[in-house]
């Protein structure tokens, strides 16, 4: 939710929704198939450079987005790295008595490499979300061929997130302002009927949308003026240059 | 604030013909009945306010006017032709409707593309609706939150929004629902100008409102609605000196009203018959 309401004041964008979403995936998918570790390290740096320098993304924000993730990262490589047998195989085991846990240098080597793979991959994303809001995201896809109903619904609850978050709210601050919450019982009350009330909120704005819908004129095409944003000579040339940059560090060997 | 070519651009020259007509008009929701027998006609460059209690049927009035709800039984005339079962497109195009609620209204998610959302489906093309829009930014004076998500917006810049949104759509009438409710009064006042503007370029305008202050000094007609009837129709200074249409209609007097009666029965005013004034500048000639 939050990334959305950055993506509206990053400084990039005015850059091309498309453009960046196929810079974003294309590097991910090099990313992973490449598999090196140095192609992933320089994905990691440049692409957080590209958020926090072009974008103007707050460093705070974007260190907290990418630790998100991070913990479940080093248990998965964790689960990756140690493996559980009978003998004591492997470079470094530990004696359970019954059992062993071991960790040989190749699966160290897997792990190492896929935890980094998944950083570069978040941060290729991160790019891309950080810098375009979500409904130049879903015209993206409009444009993709995803079926007309799919990206309407995706624009219509989008914007409904909104609205609904909103009633949530202040439902919530109300109930807390009269003890709504004052001990675990009465929490769970409160819980069920604002969970409750929800819905016969939502059914009636649902009803009063549809009247402002139709008021101005919708029959049954959510249609709107798109902003053309053209691909700059200079960007594609750029991407181009980064895309050679991780093929060559991958090959390197480093 | 300067308004742009297009919107200024109005046949002030037909001011005074009837736009709309509404002959013996019913609405029922589910069997209840609505509205009742509404019969009135509404002329190009008239303010009009509709006032009434809550649930009095003004906001059924107004989607029925707009064409989203079609009547039980009744006629809609526009511009001198009878609106059919089949033309209720034609009402939303010339009747635009700018919500009480703007968040209800609101659907895109910038505000460029929300302005643009009416022109869009009056099917005009590209450069016309690119047009529309900016110049519906420009009277607005939005041009710094174009880019903008309306739910990161203020209620008054929703607001705004909501009625640049109409603006776009270039209706002969607009209809506001309660437009300066939940405001605050530097906003109110910016939307009250608004208004002002938008008659001042012989736009046509019928406003519902609970404000007696803001009725009595804005309109010059008031229509009143109790119960789904059209009880009264008439100027506000008719309108407010009758007590029982006032009750009916859970209305006050307005405050200069009351004033200006207390000042006349006192024998402050020399000429209390000449009329009472209607906004403070207007009071204070009179007095001094």
């Amino acid at each position: 939710m939050k990334i959305d309401y950055y993506a509206y004041q990053s400084g990039m964008r005015e850059w091309n929704a498309a453009f960046k979403v196929f810079t974003a995936l294309a590097t991910l998918c090099m990313v992973i198939f490449l598999n090196r570790i140095a192609a992933s390290l320089f994905v990691i740096v440049s692409m957080g450079v590209l958020t926090l320098f072009v974008g103007e993304i707050p460093y705070k924000v974007y260190f907290r987005y990418l630790l998100l993730p991070l913990s479940f990262m080093i248990f998965s490589c964790v689960v990756i790295a140690v493996s559980v047998g009978g003998q004591p195989v492997g470079e470094w085991n530990i004696s359970f008595h019954f059992f062993y846990l071991y960790c040989t240098g190749e699966s160290l080597q897997t792990a190492v490499e896929v935890f980094f793979k998944a950083v570069a991959g978040m941060s290729a994303l991160y790019m891309m979300s950080f810098s375009t809001p979500m409904s130049e995201m879903i015209l993206v896809l409009q444009r993709a061929h995803l079926p007309r109903l799919f990206t309407e619904l995706m624009h219509l609850i989008y914007r409904y997130i909104f609205i609904l978050f909103d009633a949530a709210y202040q439902m919530q601050t109300a109930a807390k302002a009269r003890l709504g919450y004052c001990s675990f019982m009465q929490s769970c009350r409160t819980f069920a009927a604002i969970g409750g009330n929800l819905f016969v909120i939502s059914l009636k704005k649902a009803n009063a949308y549809y009247d402002a819908l139709l008021a101005r004129g919708y029959d049954g095409r959510l249609e709107f003026l798109t902003e053309k944003k053209p691909v700059k000579v200079w960007q594609v040339l750029c991407s181009m240059l980064y895309f050679a940059g991780i093929l060559l560090i991958a090959l390197e060997r480093v | 604030m300067k308004s742009s070519g297009k919107i200024e651009n109005i046949d002030a020259g037909r001011n005074g013909d009837i736009l709309i007509e509404i002959k013996n008009l019913f609405f029922a929701y589910e069997e209840k009945l609505v509205l009742k027998d509404i019969n009135f006609s509404i002329k190009r460059g008239e303010r009009i306010a509709v006032m009434g209690s809550n649930g009095a049927g003004k906001s059924t009035f107004f989607l029925n006017l707009n064409g989203v709800l079609q009547p039980e039984k009744g006629e809609i005339w526009l511009e001198g032709k009878r609106v059919g079962k089949k033309d209720f497109k034609e009402l939303r195009k010339k009747v635009g409707f700018v919500f009480q609620d703007a968040d209800s209204q609101i659907i895109a998610s910038n505000v460029r593309a929300e302005i643009s959302f009416g022109p869009v489906n009056l099917g005009l093309d590209r450069d016309e609706t690119v047009k529309r829009v900016e110049d519906a930014v420009e009277y607005m004076s939005l041009s710094n939150l174009q880019e903008r998500a309306p739910h990161y917006l203020s209620g008054g810049e929703k607001k705004r929004v909501s009625i640049a949104d109409i603006l776009a759509m270039e209706p002969e009438l607009f209809i506001f629902d309660e437009p300066v409710a939940a405001l605050d009064p530097v906003n109110a006042e910016k939307v009250e100008e608004i208004l002002q503007r938008l008659h001042g370029d012989g736009r046509t305008l019928l406003i519902a409102t609970h404000d007696v202050d803001f009725a009595y000094r804005f309109a010059d007609r008031i229509l009143v609605f109790a119960d789904g009837a059209l009880i009264a129709d008439g100027t506000p200074d008719e309108i407010f000196r009758i007590s029982e249409i006032m009750e009916r209609a859970h209305l006050k007097k307005p405050l200069l009203m009351a004033v200006w009666e207390t000042l006349a029965g006192a024998g402050f005013v020399a000429d209390a018959a000449a009329g009472c004034p209607r906004t403070l500048e207007q009071l204070k000639q009179k007095l001094l």
